[in-house]
């Protein structure tokens, strides 16, 4: 009995010491190094989000605010964010003028005009803007006209074009016509949001510029806007006469 | 042939095995709570140092993301840039320009021809019809219309009428298709 009890002491202070070891190991310890484990992953995701964030910060820094500024509004005007029928209307009325093409009416529906989406009217077109006009003209001018028309901000396309004979001169040229055009012009609702932070930024392409240096060349139409007379309200010396 | 006298009695030898047990045992209790300690040190280090590392460069995160939210307004033209553009491009992509129609309409207007009806539908095609006051008129149009077949910008060019009036008066139609 006294040689058991020797055995058993003997043994108690290293099966508690291993199994303690054990137990830690398994509550402690490997919970922990899954932790390790995970940080490890998430300090790889955090500098590839410094790079990426820093490679965008270092891009925005290289660009101008006035060049930027002066290229989207460009763009803007060349195709507007709003359905803008006025600014439509009379860039197209004025085109008309300075060919000398007589406007003698024009027809056109102008849809739901909303200043939150602008979205278009149901069998309408998506972000389309339409006009058919009656003109009357020579050909010459008229063909001057629709040259010009394709080099103008806001941007706009034709439909079919009809076109009758009202003069009877010997040169074709010179006959008066009288027709209908129909005029597409487009706008498109601005992108709601700009990217996240750490998303990489959009670069203007060659082609971007190749179109911003081709719309340069464009005749622009801008809608003056209508100057309002100063209205005195009250006096300052109530006074005074 | 020798034979090995054991001089250590039976018990002491049995002493001796336990205490051999005994120290083995300690040792190895003694390695697996080094090892234990040395791995817990290794381990916690790690935590610690990346736990540091994780707070750094959430910091350098945050700046970071406060320095490019001062470039918003710069963003949001480049943004607005990138979208016009790509959408203006789609659009003069898909626009058929009538400057080439208007300018073979332009060509076929020699003197004595006088359009009556001129049609210019939305893919770039032409039908025009009109009066030719003599012959002359009349060769000098097909001589134009030679030279537009020449251009080869039209797949097709057809008459799909001619008639003469009795005033001598040539009046036709003719349609050029893409």
């Amino acid at each position: 009995m006294k040689k058991f009890n020797f055995e058993l002491k003997d043994l108690v202070v290293p099966l508690v010491s291993v199994l303690v070891v054990i137990l830690c190991l398994f509550l402690v310890l490997f919970p922990r190094v899954e932790k390790v484990m995970e940080m490890r992953g998430q300090i790889k995701t955090q500098k590839a989000k410094i790079t990426a964030t820093t490679q965008k910060l270092n891009d925005l820094s290289s660009l101008s605010e006035a060049d930027l500024y002066d290229s989207s509004s460009l763009l803007l005007q060349a195709l507007p964010k709003d359905k803008d029928f006025l600014q439509f209307l009379l860039a197209l009325k004025k085109l008309l003028q300075e060919n000398d093409v007589l406007l003698e009416s024009y027809k056109f529906s102008p849809g739901l005009i909303s200043t939150e989406s602008a979205s278009a009217k149901s069998g309408e077109k998506d972000n389309q803007i339409s006009i058919t006009i009656s003109f009357s003209s020579t050909f010459t001018n008229f063909s001057n006209f629709v040259t010009k028309l394709e080099k103008i901000v806001p941007l706009s396309s034709m439909g079919n074009i009809k076109i009758k004979s009202q003069g009877s001169t010997t040169s074709g040229e010179l006959s008066l016509l009288k027709g209908d055009l129909t005029v597409v012009g487009y706008f498109s609702p601005l992108p709601k949001t700009i990217g996240s932070y750490d998303k990489a930024l959009v670069k203007i392409s060659s082609q971007d510029q190749k179109i911003i240096e081709e719309l340069r060349n464009y005749s622009r139409f801008y809608l003056e806007a209508p100057s309002f007379e100063q209205v005195i309200v009250g006096k300052e010396d109530p006074f005074s006469f | 042939m020798s034979k090995g006298i054991n001089l250590i009695s039976q018990e002491g030898r049995e002493r001796l095995r336990i205490a051999k047990i005994r120290l083995k045992l300690k040792k190895f209790s003694y390695f697996i709570l080094g090892f234990f300690i040395l791995f817990t040190v290794v381990v916690f280090g790690f935590f610690f140092l990346y736990q540091r590392e994780l707070s750094t460069n959430e910091r350098q995160i945050s700046l970071l993301k406060s320095q490019i939210e001062s470039f918003n307004k710069v963003e949001s033209l480049l943004v607005t840039t990138t979208d016009r553009s790509e959408k203006i491009n789609k659009i003069l992509n898909e626009r058929i320009s009538y400057v080439e129609v208007l300018s073979a309409c332009s060509s076929l207007m020699v003197p004595g021809f006088i359009p009556t009806a001129i049609e210019i539908k939305s893919a770039g095609e032409l039908k025009i019809s009109g009066t030719c006051e003599d012959l002359q008129s009349l060769t000098n149009l097909n001589e134009r219309v030679e030279e537009i077949r020449l251009r080869r910008s039209y797949k097709e060019i057809v008459y799909p009428q001619v008639s003469r009036t009795a005033a001598g008066k040539y009046l036709l139609t003719l349609e050029l298709k893409k």
